[in-house]
């Protein structure tokens, strides 16, 4: 991209993703230095990071749905909405990038006159578009899969064609950062929130350990009531004098300074943690319930994130969950064991946590330390040599991703197995084998449609009978990733790629969608091979030649 | 007529039309932003 292109970026939803969206377009910014970026966001979400977004967007185009409503007339709400399109309109916008999978952010997108969109947005006949690969990835595995491999943040930058990794530079004067402790001990669902007993425990723990730290407690209006439950009790009461309550008390920007000036943050995956990256404050984050680390960790090298392993993990906003068993698998020593050293700026690795950590406590959690590299952040596992069968698909996935959507070739080890994970790897071979036969036969029926449309005589009943073949397809696919759910991300990536197949009549759909079915087919035998490779390591023959694992 | 009452109209007609496989105009989906913003903040 080059010269004065004009970009606009729609962000409707909340704050920690808007910390995401301004991350990745500070780098889209970086490369494109002359490029001329407008955010358009809901007031209530960009109103308190506006001294944050300023630093990279050159106008921010802000609305508030209560004021559209402020006359308590249709007539004149609609009126409003006019002049702010109007408004956006008059920028002339060369493209424009949805970045926020809201039914209200496709309509905007629809209305918001651009040369080209990324993103979903709507056509004339209500539906739903999304012509770019990488918003198709999002739409199909981000929204609802969880073997996404990548940072919400890098793929946003692929989204906007970022080439290169372009972070901030370390802090010169963190040496300098009193002996602050910032908690964030808040969330905002229950699943997602460590018990506020844990919490109790940790900053006793902490300030036994650590005699000179100083502990602020931060969080919105809605929090205050918490943080002063949590620090009133008998543990902490001589404790009082080095904790601080700022939760309900501070804007967002306090907080910024506050993080600003500390040498260790610990939270959860919250806007707060987002926050902690901008300030480049060394952060403990404890991913719970419906939390995915490898999505949305915080955007920084200086993050440890406390996974639970339990196999419900991470689990689905509706699902109900009474006993929260992710969150007993935190245990509170490794949670202070890991946030003393970062305190005192020991080293986080694999050594340390074996000397410092037993088997027990590292059974039930999985520790990971973030790093950049070429192809943006990346989750490195400390605590354990071997992946599960979801860690194995996620590196599959990276791999095949970053090839078939950025063109990039990535240099990765096959993840080393256990006999266990060998066996449920096995198993899946049967679903890929499936899933390729299936994607040959829409080869298949796609190029008889294609034949029978060049006849001079159409058969319009043979051209039916072929589309309700890959009708089959479809369904056959959808049961295939019901019994084998960790390919539920191939197979729902083409099913969304096939669904915006571009073409303005049956022939040219159909020939774009055969290319899509023979991708499909050659990506299905690439998750073969790998899965081959990693399993015949394992693999025992026995007397009869049969194979098994 | 109050507000929901002219916004429940106006949804009804527009269904019919995506229904019918018609095209929604400018206006109509100026309509389908502002129900579904008032949808996604209650």
């Amino acid at each position: 991209m080059n010269k004065e292109i004009k970009v606009a970026i729609i962000q409707l939803t909340r704050i920690g993703d808007l910390i995401q969206t301004l991350q990745a377009a500070r780098q889209f910014k970086a490369e494109n230095p002359e490029a001329k970026f407008t955010l358009i966001a809901r007031k209530q979400f960009a109103q308190g990071i506006l001294f944050l977004l300023e630093t990279v967007f050159d106008d921010i185009i802000l609305f508030d749905t209560k004021e559209f409503f402020k006359t308590k007339q249709l007539a004149e709400a609609t009126k409003e909405v006019n002049f702010l399109i109007d408004h956006i309109n008059q920028h002339k916008f060369d493209l424009a990038i949805n970045l926020s999978y809201s039914k209200s952010s496709t309509y905007l997108c629809s209305l918001i006159q651009a040369k080209c969109k990324f993103g979903p947005h709507r056509n004339t006949k209500n539906e739903i578009l999304i012509e770019d690969k990488w918003s198709q990835y999002v739409y199909s595995n981000v929204l609802n899969g969880t073997s996404v491999p990548f940072s919400l943040v890098d793929i946003y930058r692929y989204i906007m064609g970022v080439q290169e990794t372009l972070v901030l530079d370390p802090d010169p004067d963190f040496h300098k950062r009193d002996s602050n402790i910032v908690l964030h001990p808040f969330a905002s669902q229950r699943k997602k929130k460590w018990g506020l007993n844990r919490w109790n425990e940790l900053i006793y723990k902490l300030a036994q350990e650590n005699p000179d730290a100083q502990f602020y407690i931060v969080g919105g209006q809605e929090d205050a009531d918490e943080a002063a439950r949590l620090i009133h009790s008998p543990a902490l009461e001589k404790l009082q004098k080095r904790i601080h309550i700022r939760a309900g008390k501070d804007k967002i920007s306090d907080t910024y300074q506050l993080l600003s000036n500390a040498k260790l943050f610990i939270g959860h995956d919250s806007m707060v943690s987002h926050l902690a990256a901008e300030t480049l404050t060394p952060s403990l984050i404890i991913s719970l319930g419906t939390v995915k680390p490898f999505e949305t960790s915080s955007y920084s090298a200086h993050t440890i994130n406390i996974v639970p392993k339990n196999k419900c993990f991470p689990c689905k906003v509706e699902t109900s969950c009474e006993l929260l068993p992710c969150h007993g698998s935190i245990n509170y020593q490794v949670v202070s064991t890991i946030a003393s050293a970062m305190f005192k700026d020991v080293p986080i690795n694999t050594k340390f946590l074996k000397s410092h950590l037993t088997p027990m406590h590292l059974n039930t959690a999985k520790i990971f330390q973030s790093d950049y590299d070429a192809n943006g952040l990346t989750l490195n596992e400390l605590s354990s040599d071997y992946k599960n069968t979801q860690d194995v698909f996620k590196a599959y996935y990276k791999i095949i991703w970053l090839y078939y959507l950025r063109s990039t070739e990535t240099n990765a080890e096959l993840p080393e197995i256990t006999k266990d994970t060998a066996q449920e790897l096995y198993r899946y071979l049967g679903g890929v084998h499936y899933l390729f036969e299936l994607y040959n036969f829409g080869v298949k029926y796609s190029n008889k449609i294609i034949d029978c449309t060049d006849k001079k005589e159409t058969d319009l009943e043979e051209i039916q009978d072929y589309i309700n073949k890959l009708g089959e397809i479809d369904q056959l696919c959808h049961i295939t990733k019901k019994a084998y759910p960790l390919l539920q991300g191939l197979v729902d990536y083409f099913y969304v790629n096939k669904a915006n197949a571009l073409g303005n009549n049956l022939k040219e759909i159909t020939q774009n969608n055969l290319l899509n079915y023979y991708d499909a087919s050659n990506l299905a035998a690439v998750i073969n091979d790998f899965i081959e490779k990693s399993v015949n390591p394992h693999i025992a023959v026995n007397t009869d030649a049969n194979k098994e694992v | 007529m109050s507000i929901q009452d002219e916004i429940h109209k106006t949804m009804i007609d527009i269904q019919k039309k995506t229904k019918n496989g018609e095209e929604l105009s400018y206006e109509e989906l100026v309509s389908l932003f502002l129900t579904s913003l008032i949808e996604e903040e209650g």
